[in-house]
């Protein structure tokens, strides 16, 4: 990753990409133990303070359903239809193990970071 | 004017077009549904009705309906983006090739893109298909220029020598010596203007160019990095002065045209050859053009105590 720009923005915004990609499966999953459909998770994570293009979030809820780790019905009951989304079994471990993996990454980067500000 | 939600059902039409037959009207009525929500919040957001430009504004950021589709459905690459150097690569170098063989000929080098397309995409789908079959990487040997073998490198030079300067020096000699006197008359035998042409001249200069850096390669060894340029341009030279002599010759000042042979049978004969070998020569120093530049150097010690 090198930046082009002489102030190292583009770098910057590349890197923040990366990071906010890395966390997204994440960040649904957390946000699928209560049964959402496409526009209203996208606003739940957006007032969580994660927003999310909607054109990288929909397709993102048809892989993860793929994957098997979403289950998906369509309610008609609604008007208009809604396709809801929820963790499946699979995805309930998923999440599980990726949570704890999230949290072991944060650890090591607060120690780098810690290491870093007492130089 | 097209309204909003007409154009967020051609735009859903579109990306719907792109997708598999089994997922297409079951994406389509979600994804319809889905931008219809966040077209009633950007309205809603905006504190006025939906229209064609807001409309187009949403789908903007959703990107153009095959890139949509893909991210709902992504297909392989047809040619590995891995693989787009090594395919540039071999499409210029057969283009170039394939041109210089029948210049007149468009098509061609079209269809050596065609085939070299087919040949990448079958090699995509096969190492998909079977990662660490035949043709996924293997170690190979480096080949070190800086460390040669005497007796190849001399020979390589004799040989130039032999075959290609003295051959060109005096045609009629060297065939009688080769046939072991079994000449083919006087057929070979040079025209006086040729023999005192500049051309001539030049293109034994650049012959000797070409044996030198051999001999220089078994008196050090091995070759330098000048020792290699100087030999890729000595093919370059030969090449040109080859490629001159297809056409008729003519003198520096009154441009009159001369012959190379005596015989006019042996002069038509050889026109086409000499453009011949001037193609492979010029076609031998862009390929060692193209080695030199792609030239990893390698690590010291792989390349022992000889220097670069």
């Amino acid at each position: 990753m090198v930046p082009r720009d002489h102030d190292g923005r583009e770098g910057r915004d590349i890197g923040l990409g990366e990071l906010r990609r890395g966390v997204l499966v994440l960040a649904v999953l957390s946000r699928l133990r209560d049964r959402q459909y496409g526009y209203s998770l996208r606003q739940a994570l957006a007032e969580g303070g994660m927003p999310i293009e909607e054109g990288t979030l929909y397709p993102l809820l048809r892989r993860l359903e793929t994957q098997g780790l979403l289950l998906s019905e369509w309610d008609t009951a609604t008007s208009p239809p809604r396709r809801y989304y929820r963790l499946s079994r699979d995805g309930e471990r998923a999440y599980g193990e990726l949570a704890e993996a999230w949290r072991a990454q944060s650890a090591v980067i607060q120690g780098f970071l810690d290491a870093e500000t007492n130089r | 004017m097209m309204t909003a939600d007409q154009v967020i059902e051609s735009y859903v039409r579109d990306v719907a077009h792109y997708l598999p037959r089994a997922k297409r009207d079951d994406l389509a009525f979600e994804l319809r549904e889905l931008l219809r929500d966040e077209m009633a919040a950007k309205a809603t957001a905006a504190g006025r009705a939906a229209d064609r430009d807001m409309a187009l504004e949403l789908l903007a950021r959703f990107g153009r309906p095959a890139e949509a589709a893909s991210r709902y459905h992504p297909r392989a690459p047809l040619i590995d983006p891995a693989d787009n150097h090594n395919f540039l690569i071999w499409v210029a170098a057969g283009a170039v090739v394939l041109s210089a063989g029948r210049p007149s000929d468009g098509i061609v080098p079209l269809q050596w893109v065609g085939v070299v397309f087919v040949w990448f995409a079958i090699a995509a789908w096969v190492r998909r298909r079977r990662p660490a079959g035949q043709l996924h990487w293997r170690p190979r040997p480096q080949r070190l220029p800086e460390v040669a073998s005497q007796p190849a490198t001399l020979l390589a030079g004799v040989a130039t020598l032999v075959f290609p300067f003295a051959m060109y020096l005096a045609p009629q000699e060297w065939w009688e010596a080769a046939s072991l006197g079994r000449s083919v008359g006087s057929g070979l035998v040079l025209t006086e203007e040729f023999r005192h042409s500049w051309q001539r001249a030049l293109t034994l200069v650049a012959l000797g160019m070409l044996a030198a850096p051999y001999f220089v390669a078994t008196a050090m060894r091995g070759w330098r990095t000048w020792s290699r340029h100087n030999l890729v341009f000595a093919h370059l030279f030969v090449g040109v002065m080859f490629a001159l002599h297809a056409a008729p010759m003519r003198t520096l000042f009154g441009r009159e045209t001369f012959g190379i042979f005596e015989l006019r049978v042996a002069n038509q004969v050889a026109m086409p050859i000499f453009g011949l070998v001037g193609g492979v020569m010029m076609l031998a120093a862009l390929y060692g053009g193209y080695k030199e530049w792609a030239r990893v150097t390698p690590a010291p010690a792989l390349r022992g105590a000889v220097p670069g």
